[in-house]
């Protein structure tokens, strides 16, 4: 038990209707990465859950640094040097990084807050970690790698020793990670424990010492990873062998169909310049470019919600304009948003209701909302889609990440015959991930589906076409074939290797 | 045979009760907050059957009143609290409306004719030129929020506004004697049940369907959940909140105009501190404050709460100027009870 920074055995924890850890066994040691690994729902946020004390297991004991730990409660876990680092960041925007650092334990000298020292002292901590980042800035002027990195260095000046990264590289780009790697690297060479939890195997390679799979609650892998193969890794986390790869690349079964939507230069203020795009029918577009470059807004332009400075939009060889989201649902545009919680789903209402709020029109009466067409369309929705569980009344809150975004893309199938996808795969588990994929290949018949993904990988697998934009200026547009480059693709986009 | 039938009528009873009680049991789990107002209201209903003075034909009569008057507003103000907004001019229009219909029914006043009625209009255009104030008010609160103004702002100018007006009309005056028709409506009765208690019954049934069976009603829902996703998904932001704040405007007209009738007057001092008791009637049913959960099934038990609670302290002899302290406990009482009751 000294051995172990921090050590769980036989952990169950039982929630009311489903186990979610069975009888699981797990420890962190000092000088190490230690990466959690499973699908959405495998256990993976209950088991930081406990570590973290925000709830405690139904059975089942831990012990941090030898010492058994009783109580379960934040708390006492991060008085004890337990620190976790979620997506959503706390930071104070308005306060300096220094004060955001020192925040509730302000070095005093007679009364009066001694500047000098706090500056100091973060410098030092900041410096440890190579951070390049003056501790007078404030921090809402931080980007999102340097907001982590100074939660980290926060946690640091208050002596944590166990660090437990929730999903950092979903909402960091590539370039941002490389600078995030090194000072995790530095952070293990400091002699802190580190737990890492991630869906992406190509992370695991750069980044980890050991590597944990959970499944259904239990552990089915646990070990060093030079010892493993990238393969058995993927095997463990879905339970399944692996079948073909997602889908060939420039596999068109079905044919191109007719010019269906044309943007013809269009400007937006200083963000976009002069975009001239055509979309057919039964194709897959992929629209790419790095944070900036302008993609989310052409997606935004073509629903309606941000108006183009200059420019004209053709659907189906009629000049349309679009004021509103509802003149883009009008006109068959569907926009499946990125925030799926803020801007996509209404979380307490249920699939039903989910599914019909943009096409009302579809299940009307002659007054009325048609409770059987509504059960009808819904249904065959869910159906279509492999909604978990089939059930139209269940609220969206308790379904789980995968099956939101399910609903989310179906609530567009029946109006949408143009698509707009904002990253339709974030968050996604591998399976879940190809299932989307599949799905998005399986609707595109009859439609145009232009998808915005942030992983190129992604947009590759799923599309026919790809579109590079930089710094708002369309830099290829060709279809997709077998020669098709990723690194070269990467480098138009703007990314340097 | 007659065996046969009285087993299958046996069988039939047992599933008809097992579908009740797991109806019940599920409705219990499901909805906690619309069985613990109904609770706490049947509660409230049988130890005030105790008390002497309750059950009497005069009392009811009067409950009866009441509960039509905050009835109307609160079923009007819960379509409002579930877009996310909140409605303070209720007591303003109220008074607006109620001053009107008398000063509307002495037109004359203006010539110098005092003391006798002269209609501006027959007595049925009348009812319908009030709502139509109503809901010119409410119009004017859901444009001014649905662009974008705090609805908290919006309304508390209105309520301003709107009392000033009442004021401005009629010089502060009360105008007495009105209309037959307004007389009958308001005062007349079935039995001992008076006529406007239908009315209510009739709001409330097609309020009830409006929310659950329209788009328009389901808009309503998802505006008060969150606005943003409502809006990406097409529904205009403006349009609802216009047609709730109408809705309300409408309602409040015509409670106006029921208490001008009943009182055989037009008054601009009526309707102070009614949004209070509105609001208070819709959070202990069971409306979430911040939109997007509720209902007119929730508020309808929260008006009647109010209404027997005020009559219980009647009934008590509990001082006037005390009366608006049990108010607030109990609003407390039911704050403190959703919360422990509320799912997780």
């Amino acid at each position: 038990m000294q051995d172990h920074l921090c050590e769980l055995k036989g952990i169950y924890k039982e929630y009311a209707a489903t186990t979610a850890l069975k009888n699981v066994d797990f420890h962190v040691d000092g000088k190490e990465i230690c990466a959690l690994l499973g699908k959405n729902g495998a256990g993976k946020s209950t088991l930081i859950k406990i570590i973290s004390g925000v709830i405690s297991p139904t059975k089942g004991e831990m012990y941090f640094k030898g010492k058994q730990v009783k109580a379960f409660n934040t708390k006492n876990a991060f008085e004890q040097g337990i620190s976790v680092l979620y997506q959503e960041l706390h930071l104070f925007p308005n306060l300096t990084v220094k004060e955001n650092m020192f925040a509730g334990r302000l070095p005093m000298k007679n009364g009066i807050v001694n500047y000098e020292r706090m500056k100091e002292e973060a410098q030092k901590i900041l410096e440890s970690l190579h951070i390049k980042i003056d501790p007078d800035t404030s921090a809402e002027q931080l980007s999102t790698v340097e907001k982590q990195l100074v939660s980290v260095a926060t946690a640091i000046s208050r002596k944590a020793e166990l660090f437990v990264f929730d999903e950092p590289s979903s909402i960091l780009s590539m370039k941002e990670l490389r600078v995030f790697y090194k000072s995790i690297r530095k952070l293990k060479e400091m002699g802190k424990g580190i737990i890492y939890v991630t869906h992406s195997l190509e992370e695991i390679q750069v980044i980890a010492d050991r590597v944990v799979v959970l499944r259904d609650g239990m552990k089915v892998v646990d070990d060093l990873l030079k010892n493993m193969k990238m393969e058995d890794i993927e095997t463990s986390i879905t339970g399944k062998r692996k079948k073909d790869k997602v889908r060939k690349i420039g596999n068109a079964i079905i044919k191109k169909g007719k010019l269906k939507v044309e943007l013809k230069n269009i400007w937006f203020r200083s963000v976009l310049e002069d975009i001239n795009l055509k979309f057919y029918e039964n194709m897959v577009y992929c629209i790419y470019g790095l944070e900036g470059s302008g993609k989310k807004i052409l997606g935004k332009i073509l629903f309606g919600d941000l108006k183009p400075t200059k420019g004209k939009i053709k659907i189906d060889g009629k000049l349309i304009r679009l004021k509103s989201p509802s003149d883009g649902i009008h006109n068959g545009v569907g926009y499946m948003v990125d925030e799926r919680a803020n801007e996509g789903l209404l979380l307490n209402k249920s699939i039903s209701d989910n599914i019909i709020l943009p096409c009302f029109e579809k299940v009307k009466g002659k007054i009325f909302l048609d409770s059987k067409k509504i059960d009808k369309l819904v249904y065959k929705r869910i159906d279509e889609i492999g909604i978990f569980p089939p059930k139209a009344s269940i609220m969206v809150n308790e379904l789980s990440g995968g099956n939101q975004q399910k609903v989310l893309l179906g609530k567009w199938l029946e109006i949408g015959f143009i698509l707009v996808l904002v990253d339709p795969t974030r968050g996604l588990d591998i399976e879940t991930n190809r299932k989307v994929i599949d799905l998005i290949r399986k609707f595109r018949k009859g439609r145009v589906i232009i998808v915005i993904p942030s992983e190129i990988e992604d947009g590759l697998a799923m599309s026919d076409w790809i579109v590079i934009l930089h710094d708002g200026k369309v830099m290829k547009n060709e279809e997709i074939t077998a020669k098709t480059n990723k690194r070269e693709l990467l480098k138009l986009a703007g990314l340097e290797f | 045979m007659r065996i046969i039938f009285f087993k299958k009528s046996c069988i039939s009873f047992k599933v008809f009760l097992g579908k009740f009680t797991k109806n019940f049991k599920m409705s219990f789990r499901e909805k906690p907050l619309l069985f613990l107002s109904y609770f706490i209201l049947g509660s409230l209903f049988i130890w005030m059957c105790g008390i002497p003075g309750f059950l009497t034909v005069e009392n009811l009569y009067i409950l009866l009143h009441r509960i039509v008057h905050l009835g109307l507003v609160s079923i009007g103000m819960t379509l409002v609290i579930i877009t996310g907004g909140i409605d303070l001019s209720v007591g303003s229009i109220l008074a607006l409306t109620c001053s009107l219909t008398g000063y509307f029914q002495h037109w004359g006043t203006w010539y110098g004719y005092i003391g006798q009625g002269s209609f501006i209009a027959p007595e049925p255009v009348i009812l319908l030129m009030i709502l139509g104030v109503g809901g010119l008010v409410g119009m004017l609160n859901g444009f001014a929020s649905g662009i974008g103004i705090p609805d908290f702002a919006v309304t508390l100018g209105t309520m301003i506004g709107i009392r000033g007006a009442a004021y401005a009309i009629t010089g502060g005056m009360k105008t007495f004697g009105l209309g037959p028709m307004t007389n009958n409506i308001a005062k007349g009765s079935i039995g001992n049940v008076p006529y406007v208690f239908f009315v209510l019954v009739m709001v409330l049934i097609f309020i009830s369907v409006f929310e659950r069976k329209t788009a328009m009603g389901k808009s309503i829902y998802a505006i008060g959940e969150n606005p943003r996703v409502a809006k990406l998904s097409g529904i205009s932001y403006l349009k609802t909140k216009m047609m709730v704040y109408i809705i309300s405007g409408i309602l409040v007209g015509m409670a106006g105009w029921i208490l001008a009738g009943r009182l055989d007057t037009g008054d601009p001092k009526v309707g102070v501190g009614l949004e209070l008791d509105a609001i208070a009637a819709v959070i202990i049913g069971g409306t979430n404050l911040y939109g997007g959960f509720g209902g007119v099934e929730y508020t309808i038990p929260g008006v009647l709460i109010i209404v027997l609670a005020r009559n219980l302290m009647v009934l008590y002899g509990v001082s006037s100027n005390v009366r608006l302290i049990g108010i607030a406990l109990l609003l407390l009482v039911f704050l403190i009870l959703q919360r422990l009751f509320r799912r997780k």
